[in-house]
């Protein structure tokens, strides 16, 4: 469940209107997603419409960035916790004055929510390049060592990745088998793996801090960016947008319109 | 000849070896030289060069001993970031010294680092990614670049410091012949055009001899040979020397006996002269 959950929030690199925008305003989106999610709806009906509306935009928001299957890819990863989630609320049947109609609506508009709350960031980690991300780090005014760390994480993944590929590809050319057997000597068949990859990459520290001092990390005060966030007009409006949006919904809580039907 | 580094008597052990891993080095290099270092994995080339930009003794510690100077800077006392805005250093593997997600990003990393202006940045970074004529990958990520590209993009992030002398330890060694030799060639190229002192360490002399202006061959952490490279293959060819490998072209004519009245040959050309020389 989790590795096909994580795939689905990989970041795809694509040419769409949604991916040009400025991450910031994507990042407002993701936030007002979340907090609608999280705190409107004393009812379930209303639970209900605004979650469905939440995810129905994500939907819409996606088909125009052309990653929409990805977050069929997240609900359908999901569905073991929102399965959870609908279980626990059934509990709610062993009250006694539980009316069983009422529990089962509230069960459901529950998992919804829940969903609406998990789904909420798709849009940002699916159409935010991790070099974007940086920027917006550094844009929210992280120190740069914890932007740097993020970026240079990224950075090595697929170099580790494909370390640790030709470790496994060594030591199975040295017939270790890393498929068969009990749990116990697949585990001890990985750890053959992972002592290597973590000599080599104690060494690889040395030489990227090598790399670091002769690049003057860490030498000024003040270090400049040269490439930064600069929202643009199409920014500012899709902000617009999203804030008018998150405050009608405020508005329209409210008015009480999402705490029962009338 | 101004001289732009001066080693005199330098001699360096890593905490906890029992080696010394340079032993009495005295070495003067020049303004504008082209120096290759040649010598057996092991020998402290890569030591050597870190001693130049301050790495040894200031991030390695150790028994350092002797003097070196460089362009008028103490490595061993100079903040290594400021030794790094006049001596660039390349290190063999282009993985590790790439850390941005975008090739342009991080030929300004370090310019970012040592805070210039947007403006300033903007036009070293086109000047860098112009030497070393890497325009089209300007917005492309580290990750889907070969090999020679990556280290290319490396030489383009020091070479925007702009230093006045720039060091590559063995910077070919993760590329094929081909790849090496057009490298190489740039290099010299560079080194000519923008008058940067080039110091270099490499296995396969065939691709560099003839460039160079001086060779520097290094055994146990000592400088064994130090002269023009046609001198030091004479040398070399004479003891037998079999620690590195010597260019095809100049064993070839030693063998034949064709050098012995002429200099050693470093090109094909050079060693049809040789052989038409004979008769003269």
């Amino acid at each position: 469940m989790s590795l096909s959950l994580l795939q689905a929030l990989k970041y795809r690199s694509l040419d769409t209107p949604i991916h040009r925008l400025d991450p910031r305003v994507k990042l407002l989106a993701a936030m007002s997603f979340l907090v609608t999610a999280l705190l409107f709806g004393r009812y379930w009906g209303g639970m209900l419409t605004v979650s469905s509306s939440i995810i129905l935009s994500q939907l819409i928001l996606l088909k125009v960035a052309k990653s929409s299957r990805y977050l069929l890819t997240t609900i359908r990863g999901a569905l073991p916790i929102v399965g959870l989630v609908f279980l626990l609320s059934l509990l709610g049947l062993l009250e006694p004055t539980a009316q069983a109609g009422e529990v089962l609506y509230w069960a459901l508009a529950s998992s919804i929510r829940f969903l609406a709350f998990l789904t909420s960031f798709n849009i940002f980690f699916l159409t935010t390049s991790p070099d974007e991300f940086g920027q917006l780090l550094s844009k929210l005014r992280i120190p740069y060592v914890y932007t740097f760390t993020f970026v240079a994480a990224v950075r090595l993944a697929p170099v580790i990745a494909d370390e640790a590929q030709d470790i496994i590809d060594a030591q199975r050319s040295r017939g270790v088998e890393f498929e068969k057997g009990s749990p116990v000597k697949r585990i001890k068949a990985l750890v053959g793996v992972f002592v290597p990859l973590l000599i080599n990459s104690l060494r690889r520290a040395y030489e990227m801090a090598e790399a670091l001092e002769v690049k003057c990390f860490g030498a000024s005060e003040r270090r400049t960016t040269y490439r930064e966030l600069q929202a643009s007009r199409k920014d500012v409006l899709a902000s617009i947008v999203v804030l008018s949006g998150l405050t009608l919904m405020i508005w329209a809580n409210g008015l009480g319109a999402f705490n029962g039907l009338p | 000849m101004n001289m732009t580094i001066e080693i005199e008597d330098l001699s360096f052990r890593y905490a906890g070896s029992g080696r010394w891993a340079l032993r009495n080095i005295s070495l003067k290099i020049g303004e504008g030289e082209f120096a290759v270092f040649a010598g057996a994995t092991g020998c402290g080339k890569s030591t050597l060069f870190k001693c130049l930009i301050g790495l040894i003794p200031q991030m390695y510690h150790g028994e350092y001993s002797g003097r070196v100077i460089v362009r008028g800077l103490d490595p061993s006392t100079t903040p290594i970031s400021k030794m790094a805005q006049k001596v660039g250093m390349v290190f063999q593997n282009p993985d590790n010294q790439l850390f941005a997600l975008t090739v342009e990003n991080d030929v300004a990393f370090a310019l970012e680092n040592i805070g210039l202006e947007r403006a300033e940045i903007e036009r070293r970074v086109s000047k860098a990614f112009r030497i070393m004529g890497i325009e089209d990958l300007r917005h492309r990520s580290p990750f889907e670049l070969s090999g020679g590209q990556k280290q290319r993009v490396a030489i383009a992030s020091i070479l925007a410091l702009e230093p006045e002398i720039l060091i590559l330890d063995e910077p070919t060694s993760s590329l094929d012949g081909a790849t090496a030799k057009k490298l190489l060639e740039e290099l010299a190229e560079i080194r000519r055009k923008e008058n940067i002192t080039v110091l270099i360490s490499e296995h396969r002399l065939d691709l560099v001899v003839r460039e160079a202006t001086r060779l520097i061959v290094m055994e146990s952490g000592q400088i064994i040979a130090d002269d023009e490279p046609r001198e030091v293959l004479r040398q070399l060819l004479e003891d037998d020397y079999y620690m590195i490998e010597l260019p095809k072209i100049s064993r070839l004519a030693w063998a034949l006996g064709l050098s012995g009245r002429r200099s050693i040959p470093l090109t094909k050309e050079e060693f049809i002269a040789n052989l038409w020389g004979i008769g003269s």
